[in-house]
């Protein structure tokens, strides 16, 4: 899937970062009821933004001095944070089960979008390679 | 793919919530009991949620680290002393005729309850969506 056009590249790390948002989303409501919990999020913006975070590629790790080192790309947990204005409990938990469910529906939706999308890449390279003729 | 570790995270969620409940029921049930193998009243238990540190992420490498789910780190015993009651004619009232009830409040146990089934259903929906998008994915290629 690497390297077939931007778009789908693109696309493919709106998937990655949808995802990494579902787990944090998934982590926040399981602990909505230990004492302490600060809710964590992923910053969908600038983590789309990034354009090294989609990389599948292999790292290229230095092993010895001879090797011409790989820059090392940002994992996706260096875009998560603590969003702010949630309300603290006595127990010090601020989860807010309204906006991690809403969290996970507007995530689902661009998830489910950008699927979409991609079958519909794929479509447009299919009908291409079979000449525009269905059985091919 | 890392769609499988919310699963596994909010799995976790809902087994501590299970829990929760089940001590819920225990409390109600034993909400009038006297006498208790280890001796005195019933005393009542709740459970003492922590949050589970961050596991490796399912996919390998950039993933990182993924947040972890909850899991229950101890039941407590409630240490407060025990409600009496007057009763001179019980079976454990004792030499003055008081007898020792536990300090379970059942409107406290039944808020407890509720509170622990939304938390359920709330873990469910996480599974749920994860389910689907996991279908979706899969239909990539149809």
């Amino acid at each position: 899937m690497k390297g077939i056009d931007a778009t789908s590249d693109l696309l493919e790390s709106l998937l990655d970062v949808a995802t990494r948002r579902q787990s944090l989303v998934a982590s926040n409501i399981a602990n909505m009821d230990t004492p302490g919990y600060t809710t964590r999020d992923v910053d969908f913006e600038r983590a789309l933004a990034s354009a090294d975070i989609r990389s599948n590629e292999i790292v290229q790790v230095a092993t010895s001095p001879a090797h011409l080192g790989g820059t090392p790309s940002p994992t996706l947990a260096s875009f998560e944070y603590e969003p702010g204005g949630l309300a603290r409990r006595n127990d010090l938990n601020n989860v807010s089960v309204d906006r991690e469910m809403l969290a996970l529906s507007w995530t689902s939706g661009r998830y489910n979008t950008a699927i979409e999308l991609l079958r519909k890449r794929f479509a447009l390279l299919r009908y291409a390679i079979l000449d525009g003729r269905g059985g091919g | 793919m890392s769609i499988f570790s919310a699963v596994d995270v909010a799995a976790t969620g809902m087994s501590a919530q299970r829990l929760r409940m089940e001590i819920a029921a225990a409390n109600m049930a034993n909400a009038e009991t006297t006498r208790t193998p280890e001796g005195g009243p019933y005393r009542k238990r709740s459970v003492v949620f922590e949050a589970e540190p961050t596991r490796p992420g399912a996919s390998s490498g950039r993933d990182g680290e993924v947040p972890g789910g909850v899991r229950v780190e101890r039941i407590v015993t409630d240490p407060t002393p025990p409600a009496v009651r007057y009763q001179p004619g019980h079976p454990d009232a004792d030499a003055g005729g008081y007898v020792s009830y536990p300090n379970v409040n059942a409107t406290e146990e039944m808020v407890d309850l509720i509170a622990a089934a939304r938390s359920y259903e709330a873990g469910l929906s996480v599974v749920r969506v994860a389910k689907q998008l996991l279908q979706a994915t899969l239909n990539l290629v149809r």
